[in-house]
């Protein structure tokens, strides 16, 4: 379980976060979006300490700023740039970790999970973008704290990554799992519940369900002639004699069916655009 | 742990090796060249030698404890790399202090294998009668390190990137090895300063106390002192003047780690 009290953190003369409360039940796996500069790194970095703050952090009921130690134990950090002690191999990064955790230093077992198995003698300068973030997921996962945090997850991860990613998204069931990005396109179907940032303030906290359920697409189609269409299904425009209709997701087929498969384009609409929609 | 991790890291580092083989070989060939001048004029060879040994110091022992230090930290700060160190269940003032101590441990063993070499030569040469005074050299050469090192983490701690880090200790090694001295001169002669007080003036700055301290023991002509070192010792005897100016390092290598643990939790959040 997460608690962000009317947390505040305020940098160089400027407010970063303006009096943020999130609560996180304990398994439930949160998406915090919001556009750069949002606030939602520095939302994540007081969980491990790396920012001062005023207000109240608890991480698995235990104060970060009064135990910070404990605190950090319970918390794996993926930050948005990954990083590690340049001088260092893969290996011995883990390894590293796994002593700073109070586990015995066994570095080849995680290394091959993080399908980095042949690169743990190689320097961590000498990994790519991708390797590295898999490292740190990796790494983040020692010790099998309760809460994980990913900062902007699927940045430098190509196609197979981010399928990887998302196989381990699924795969951290029980977890409390918070996840921040700045485009909430696909994570909405892998969290429980997602929270917008803007400018340093909380401005929508809705149940992915209400997104997955508002979900439609639009298909632009060329009909000989117009079928009959389920109620739901709305027109938006008619061009040039294409058809342009808002269709939800669960009349899609049925929609498809209709038209004969004819549909020339589909356009999804953007998650943002979803959470203006619940908020009205 | 963090501190055996460190030393592991260091020994990794282009700089401190480049400035462990150069300073290796200069006490080398400055051992070797008093060897030579042993033999025509006899023991006051070594004190030469040891007088070479210990301006070699003044400016490579302080070198690398300053340039040393001073990348570690504020190099992983701008990488991010100190991110990763700062979000696992340890403690800052642990981080710090291990860091400093595994950095110390490089740092040392760069110092002991730079004298290693010299004092094979001279022993081998000059025989060991002078030993003790060649142990003070290092043991205080050791001091001198640390002093410097704890300078160069605080540096770090403070400097926003690496570039900056390593630009400020390189200015404190400036200051420390000319600036100082030069000011504290120039001071005497303008301000007619009586010697006790050029002589607290000098010995606040930790390469002069490193200075007096290692020659007031190894060398036995106090002459090479100069006129401030001579009121030390007519003080406190040569010994004395060493330990006393050992404490002057001590308290540079507490004190420079105090005030960059301080900076280093300031910066660093809960």
């Amino acid at each position: 379980m997460i608690a962000w009290r009317d947390v505040t953190v305020r940098y160089r003369g400027q407010t970063v976060l303006q009096g943020v409360s999130v609560e996180v039940p304990a398994g439930q796996k949160l998406a915090l979006v919001g556009p750069n500069g949002a606030g939602k790194t520095t939302l994540l970095r007081t969980l491990v300490g790396l920012v001062p703050y005023s207000g109240t952090v608890l991480v698995d009921g235990v104060d970060a700023r009064g135990r910070p130690v404990e605190a950090r134990r319970r918390v794996g950090y993926v930050p948005q740039l990954v990083a590690f002690p340049p001088h260092l191999t893969a290996g011995e990064v883990v390894a590293l970790a796994q002593e700073l955790r109070g586990l015995p230093p066994d570095p080849a077992p995680v290394l091959q999970g993080a399908g980095l198995g042949p690169h743990g003698r190689k320097r961590v300068g000498e990994l790519s973008g991708g390797m590295l973030r898999r490292l740190g997921v990796a790494v983040a996962q020692l010790g099998d704290p309760p809460v994980l945090v990913l900062d902007e997850p699927t940045s430098y991860l190509d196609r197979e990554g981010e399928a990887w990613l998302v196989d381990w998204l699924r795969s951290a069931a029980g977890r409390t799992v918070v996840v921040a990005s700045h485009q909430l396109r696909g994570l909405e179907r892998l969290v429980d519940r997602v929270v917008l940032l803007d400018a340093g303030r909380v401005v929508a906290d809705v149940a992915a369900e209400d997104l997955r359920r508002l979900h439609w697409v639009e298909v632009v189609a060329v009909p000989s002639d117009l079928p009959d269409l389920p109620e739901e299904v709305r027109v938006l425009a008619r061009s040039n004699g294409a058809l342009h209709l808002r269709v939800p997701d669960h009349r899609l087929r049925e929609v498809l069916e209709a038209l004969d498969q004819r549909a020339v384009r589909v356009h999804e609409p953007e998650p943002e655009e979803l959470i203006r929609e619940v908020l009205g | 742990m963090v501190a055996s991790w460190d030393v592991r890291a260091a020994l990794r580092d282009r700089w401190l090796w480049a400035l462990t083989v150069a300073f290796g070989s200069m006490t080398l060939a400055a051992s070797a060249v008093a060897l030579s001048g042993l033999r025509v004029v006899g023991l006051s060879s070594f004190d030469r030698a040891a007088a070479s040994l210990v301006h070699l110091s003044m400016l490579f022992v302080p070198l690398l404890g300053l340039v040393l230090g001073s990348v570690w930290i504020a190099g992983e700060r701008e990488s991010r790399a100190l991110d990763f160190l700062l979000a696992q269940p340890l403690d800052r003032r642990a981080l710090y202090v291990g860091r400093y101590l595994g950095l110390a441990g490089a740092v040392t063993g760069a110092t002991w294998l730079g004298y290693g070499t010299a004092g094979v030569v001279l022993a081998w040469g000059a025989g060991t009668d002078r030993l003790p005074g060649f142990l003070w050299l290092v043991l205080l050469s050791t001091l001198l390190g640390l002093a410097s090192l704890s300078v160069g983490l605080a540096i770090s701690a403070a400097a926003p990137n690496r570039g900056r880090a390593l630009g400020a200790a390189l200015l404190a090694w400036l200051a420390l090895t000319v600036l100082t001295d030069l000011g504290v001169l120039a001071s005497a002669v303008a301000l007619r300063l009586p010697a006790a007080v050029v002589l607290s003036l000098a010995a606040a700055n930790p390469v002069s106390a490193f200075r007096m301290a290692a020659l007031a023991v190894v060398t036995r002509t106090p002459e090479i002192l100069g006129p401030v070192g001579m009121v030390a010792i007519d003080r406190l005897g040569a010994t004395g003047t060493a330990v006393a100016l050992s404490g002057v390092l001590l308290v540079w290598a507490a004190g420079g780690l105090g005030v960059g643990l301080r900076r280093f939790l300031r910066d660093s959040g809960p």
